[in-house]
C-alpha cells in the first residue's frame, strides 16, 4: 500500500525533516508512526497524501508514484486516503451531517447515496442522533469522531490519523483507538501518528519510529 | 448522469457563494450595470446620431451661383451636362424669381428687400444634390463645377454637418474611454467579490482539496459566480436603457424634438446587442473572477 524508498525531504535552507527513510506498509495493516516533537511524522503523512513532494526518493502509494504525480492527478490520489487531524478541522457554519456529506458532494456523490452514506457513517461512529448538531455543541471526543466519519466517508482504502487523541483524555483517547481499530478490522490500511505511549503500547501494532527526520526502527511488516 | 450533479453543484455552490455577501454582490452588480448602461448607452445614441448625420448629409446641397451676365445658353449646357454626370443625384435651376421666393420664406422680417434695394439682389443658381453624401466627392465636385466661366461662386452646404461629425466622435471616444474605466472598475469589484467568497471558504476549500475534489470542482464555481454577477449587471444595464429610452420618448412627445429623439433612440437595443451585452459581461466577469481567484482556487 505504502513504500518509502530512501526517502528524504528538505525544506530550504533546514535539516532535512526526513532523511533516507525506507520502509514498506502491505494493505491491510494498522502502522503507528511515532517519535517526538519535530521527528518528522507529520512531514511523513504529507509526503503520503501529496501535500509536499519528496526531496530525494521514491514514496509509492495504492501503485502512484507521488512524487511523480502530476498536479491534476493528485484528487485521484487522495480520493484513496481519508485524514484525520488533531484538530479536527471540521466546518463551524455546517452541522455534524452537512460536515460529513460535504465530502460526498465535493465528490459528485448522488443526493439519495450521499444520505444513506452520511447516516451509516454516524450511525458506526456512535453519532447518528448528534447529525442535526451543529460542531461547536459536541464534546472533543465527538468532534474527532466527526472527522473519522468524514475521512471515511467516499471509502478509503487508506486512513490516516495525525495524532488524532492530542487534544483528547486518557478515556477519549482509547475510544478514538478502538475505532481506528474497528476500521482496520474491515480492511482499511491505517496509519497513526503519535506519540502517545500509552496508545502505541494499547494499539498491538507495528511502530514505525522516527527521531530527528531519520527512522530509528520500521519494526517488522506483517 | 455525473456531469450533470457536477453542474448541479456547481451552480448551487456559485450561488451560495454569492449568498454569502449579498451586499457585496449586489454593489458588483450596480457596478457592472453602470459601466454597460454608459457603454450600451452610447452604443445606441452613437448610432442614432449617424443614422442622423448620414440622412443629412444625404441630403446635403451644392449651391452653385451663376454670373449674372453668363448666356442662358451656356447655363442650359452646363445644367444638362450636370444632370447626366452620375456623381449627381439632382440638379435643380432656381431662377432668380424662385431664389426671392424662397429668401421670403426663410426670413420673412426681410420679405421686402427687392423693394428696399430696388432690384432683386439674388442670384440666378443651379441647386445639385451629389449622389454620395461622402464630403470628399462633395467637395470634388464644387471644386470642378466652381471652375467653370459661368459660375460666380460655390457654396457647400454641410460644414456644418462635418462639423457636428468631428463633434459626435470626440464625444463618442471620450464616453467609450469613460465607459471602459467604468467596465473596469465593474470588473474590479467583481474579482474583490469572488476573492472575498473565495477566503470566505477557504477552510472548505482546504477540505475539498483534502479528498481529492477535481481542481474544476472548486474553480467552476468561482468563474460561474464572476459570470453570473457580470451577466446580473448587463441584465440591469438593458432594463435601464430600455426605462430610460421609453421615458425620453414619453417625455418628449408632442414637442419639436419629438421626431429627432424618436430617430435617435428608435426601438433600441436589437435582441442581437442584448445577446452581445449579457455573453460580452458573463465573459469579462468570469475572466476577472479567474484572475482574482488566482493560484487560490486550484491549488
Amino acid at each position: 500500500m505504502i513504500v518509502f524508498d530512501r526517502v528524504t525531504k528538505r525544506y530550504r535552507h533546514s535539516e532535512p525533516a526526513l532523511d533516507d527513510v525506507s520502509f514498506h506498509v502491505p494493505p491491510g495493516e494498522f502502522v503507528v508512526v511515532t517519535g517526538p516533537s519535530g521527528a518528522g511524522k507529520t512531514t511523513l503523512l504529507q509526503l503520503i497524501y501529496r501535500e509536499i513532494a519528496p526531496t530525494r526518493g521514491r514514496v509509492i502509494v495504492a501503485g502512484m508514484d507521488v512524487g511523480r504525480l502530476p498536479f491534476r492527478q493528485v484528487p485521484r490520489l487522495r480520493r484513496k486516503i481519508g485524514i484525520v487531524f488533531q484538530d479536527f478541522r471540521l466546518l463551524p457554519r455546517r452541522t455534524v451531517a452537512e460536515n460529513v456529506s460535504f465530502v460526498l458532494r465535493a465528490l459528485a456523490w448522488p443526493a439519495d447515496r450521499r444520505r444513506e452514506r452520511t447516516r451509516r457513517v454516524l450511525e458506526w461512529v456512535g453519532l447518528g442522533h448528534r447529525a442535526s448538531d451543529w460542531p461547536a455543541e459536541l464534546s472533543g471526543g465527538e468532534q474527532q469522531r466527526v472527522a473519522i466519519a468524514r475521512a471515511l466517508a467516499a471509502e478509503p482504502r487508506l486512513l490516516l490519523a495525525d495524532e488524532p487523541t492530542g487534544n483528547l483524555d486518557a478515556e477519549r483517547s482509547l475510544e478514538i483507538l478502538g475505532l481506528l481499530h474497528e476500521i482496520h478490522a474491515r480492511g482499511t490500511t491505517v496509519l497513526l501518528a503519535t506519540h502517545d505511549r500509552e496508545l502505541i503500547e494499547r494499539s498491538g501494532a507495528r511502530v514505525i519510529a522516527l527521531r530527528a527526520g531519520r527512522l530509528v526502527d520500521a519494526g517488522a511488516a506483517a | 448522469m455525473k456531469i450533470v450533479r457536477f453542474a448541479f453543484e456547481v451552480v448551487r455552490a456559485a450561488l451560495s457563494d454569492l449568498g454569502r455577501s449579498p451586499v457585496a454582490s449586489l454593489l458588483a452588480i450596480l457596478a457592472m450595470g453602470v459601466a454597460i448602461f454608459l457603454l450600451a448607452g452610447f452604443v445606441l445614441v452613437g448610432r442614432g446620431v449617424e443614422a442622423l448625420l448620414s440622412h443629412w448629409a444625404s441630403q446635403a446641397s451644392i449651391e452653385v451661383y451663376l454670373r449674372d451676365d453668363a448666356p442662358d445658353e451656356e447655363v442650359a449646357l452646363l445644367a444638362r451636362s450636370l444632370a447626366a454626370d452620375p456623381a449627381i443625384r439632382r440638379v435643380e435651376q432656381i431662377s432668380r424669381e424662385r431664389a426671392l421666393a424662397e429668401f421670403r420664406q426663410l426670413f420673412p422680417d426681410l420679405a421686402d428687400i427687392d423693394g428696399l434695394l430696388g432690384e432683386n439682389p439674388l442670384p440666378r443658381s443651379l441647386r445639385l444634390v451629389p449622389a454620395s453624401p461622402d464630403p470628399t466627392t462633395a467637395r470634388a465636385l464644387a471644386r470642378q463645377v466652381g471652375a467653370h466661366p459661368a459660375v460666380d461662386s460655390v457654396r457647400l452646404d454641410r460644414e456644418w454637418i462635418d462639423t457636428l461629425a468631428r463633434l459626435g466622435a470626440v464625444l463618442r471616444w471620450s464616453t467609450a474611454v469613460g465607459s471602459l474605466v467604468l467596465l473596469l472598475a465593474g470588473l474590479t469589484t467583481i474579482g474583490s467579490v469572488v476573492r472575498l467568497a473565495l477566503d470566505d471558504k477557504r477552510d472548505e476549500v482546504a477540505l475539498m482539496r483534502l479528498v481529492g475534489a477535481p481542481a474544476s470542482f472548486v474553480l467552476a464555481p468561482v468563474l460561474l459566480s464572476g459570470a453570473l454577477l457580470g451577466a446580473a449587471g448587463a441584465a440591469v444595464a438593458v432594463w435601464g436603457l430600455d426605462l430610460v429610452r421609453l421615458a425620453a420618448l414619453a417625455w418628449l412627445e408632442g414637442t419639436p424634438l419629438a421626431g429627432l429623439a424618436s430617430f435617435m433612440l428608435g426601438t433600441g437595443l436589437d435582441a442581437a446587442s442584448r445577446l452581445a451585452l449579457l455573453a460580452g459581461a458573463s465573459a469579462a466577469g468570469l475572466v476577472a473572477a479567474g484572475l482574482a481567484a488566482g493560484r487560490a482556487a486550484v491549488r
